[in-house]
């Protein structure tokens, strides 16, 4: 049963880190693509 | 900033089921399996709260009908589906342990299981509408029915006959916890509350960043 118990805490912990990576991940991509929009290039790396 | 503070959340949450699995007393009548209590207590609190604050974005969305309160809304949405999934999943493990099952129809379980359709439904509303303004109202509606079901959740244990036991925390008369057990516990679901209340601003930042691609998009197709 030990088992699961430190299943049950790393299920928790990848749900909620995994969601923030997520999170993370798609504001990063997305304000790379507004700046594109907007004209100044990707932040932090050439324009493609 | 907005990055540190999900650092800090991330280190939050290490260190507080880091205290509850390993530093935390051995409990007398449950042994080891009680440590799930630090997952579970803190998951289904947290999906509690954020029903409450989505309760105030949907009156928010109703009233002022603003965009803002739908990607709030959605955000919140999404973090309560999360937790109530989480406390749905460590209560399964602690009930395998303690009543021989993995799930049962009992009172608790049941308006629990409820909460997280409502929590996935208010996702599947907020995609189904393309209308921004039949989205809001749509995602408001719901976000008020999830609030009203809470308190049935948490009033399931005293109103009905279940296996699940009553409240440990918030009971007349104090709790009968002892303060080694209750410490990591109020730790934990600090660490909880925090990260959701992170994820939901960062993630409503995100959808805010996709609406205004979407524009761009929509303006550039149409010019």
């Amino acid at each position: 049963m030990e088992a699961y118990l430190y299943g049950s805490y790393a299920v928790a912990l990848i749900a909620i880190i995994g969601y923030q990576v997520f999170v993370q991940a798609r504001i990063k991509s997305l304000s790379a693509k507004v700046d594109v929009m907007h004209g100044h290039g990707p932040r932090g790396g050439s324009t493609p | 900033m907005a990055s540190a503070l999900q650092w800090l959340s991330a280190a939050l949450l290490i260190a507080g089921m880091s205290w509850g699995l390993f530093f935390a007393p051995t409990e007398q009548n449950m042994g080891e399996i009680y440590r799930a209590l630090y997952v579970h207590v803190p998951s289904a609190l947290t999906a509690f709260l954020v029903s409450f604050v989505l309760l105030g974005v949907s009156i928010w969305g109703l009233i002022k009908k603003s965009p803002a309160s739908a990607y709030y809304g959605k955000a919140l949405a999404e973090a309560g589906f999360i937790y109530t999934c989480l406390a749905l999943a460590t209560g399964s493990i602690w009930g395998r342990a303690t009543w021989g099952v993995w799930w049962t129809w009992d009172a608790r379980l049941t308006t629990t299981l409820i909460l997280g359709i409502q929590y996935a439904g208010f996702l599947a509303l907020y995609d189904a509408y393309e209308d921004i303004n039949k989205r809001i109202t749509a995602c408001a509606v719901m976000g008020i029915l999830i609030a009203i079901n809470v308190p049935i959740v948490y009033k399931s244990v005293t109103w009905w006959r279940t296996l699940h036991q009553p409240p440990s925390l918030m009971r007349p008369g104090g709790s009968t916890m002892s303060p080694e057990i209750m410490t990591p516990l109020f730790f934990c679901l600090f660490a909880f509350i925090f990260a959701a209340l992170v994820n939901c601003y960062q993630r409503y930042r995100s959808l805010a960043l996709e609406n205004t691609l979407d524009d761009y998009r929509e303006e550039h197709l149409a010019a």
